[in-house]
């Protein structure tokens, strides 16, 4: 189980929104320290290219990342991103993952969070034993604070 | 032939050794790293860079050819710091 403060959930939201504009896709990565696979600590706005219907995140930015991460002893929990309408885990959700590890979580808020609940109707994948997104009950896996 | 040596490769926040050679292919050497996290994604999906975000083993963003050269080729050195990523992060709905 995996707490979520309400800092790192607004933040979240919060990007979602003027980030997106309820018009693109946007994500963010939650971060916590390696030690404690149950903790978080911030929220992560990559830089990304967006499109209604496509995000990428830039690849320098993402080795420049992954070296603060390594040095600040420090872990992504879970990926979270927007849909435009329905959320799911599309084929490039599958493909396009920022980790493949075991446990990896995987949440997508649908309506790009524009709705007053964003977490209605969210989907959350996780990376099983064998390399496949399954998809899980967020009470199982993520509770807020 | 050269003599082995250790560099660090990070991946999500861990770093870890890996022992190569000089004369080794560098796609070998992603794979053993791959292995080594224990990653359950396709090699061809996987890139080693540098911390000045060269790619020095795997297949680049622009899907071009896999890159094949030895680890002396590539330049790389003792103790140095690789970074373990997907080639390209990305997604979306349908």
């Amino acid at each position: 189980m995996i707490d979520v403060p309400q800092s790192v959930w607004r933040d979240t939201i919060d990007t979602f929104r003027t980030c997106g504009n309820g018009r693109r896709e946007c994500i963010h990565y939650w971060v916590g320290p390696t030690a404690d696979s149950g903790q978080l600590s911030r929220a992560v706005h990559p830089v990304h290219s967006s499109t209604p219907r496509h995000y990428e995140v830039d690849g320098a930015w993402l080795t420049r990342f992954w070296v603060e991460l390594a040095l600040g002893g420090e872990s992504v929990r879970v990926q979270v991103h927007t849909h435009g309408k329905l959320a799911g885990h599309s084929p490039t959700d599958d493909s396009g993952a920022l980790v493949y590890q075991r446990g990896f979580l995987s949440l997508v808020i649908p309506w790009f969070a524009m709705r007053d609940d964003p977490r209605v109707g969210a989907y959350l994948a996780v990376l099983d034993e064998d390399g496949q997104w399954e998809e899980v009950a967020l009470e199982d896996q993520l509770r807020w604070n | 032939m050269g003599q082995a040596f250790t560099i660090r490769v990070t991946y999500n926040g861990v770093i870890k050794e890996l022992q190569v050679q000089p004369e080794e292919d560098v796609q070998a050497v992603l794979e053993r790293a791959i292995k080594l996290f224990s990653i359950q994604q396709q090699p061809h999906q996987m890139g080693l860079f540098t911390e000045a975000n060269v790619q020095v083993a795997g297949r680049p963003a622009d899907n071009s050819a896999e890159i094949h050269q030895s680890v002396e080729k590539a330049g790389l050195q003792p103790d140095q710091l690789l970074i373990l990523r997907q080639a390209v992060v990305q997604g979306g709905g349908v």
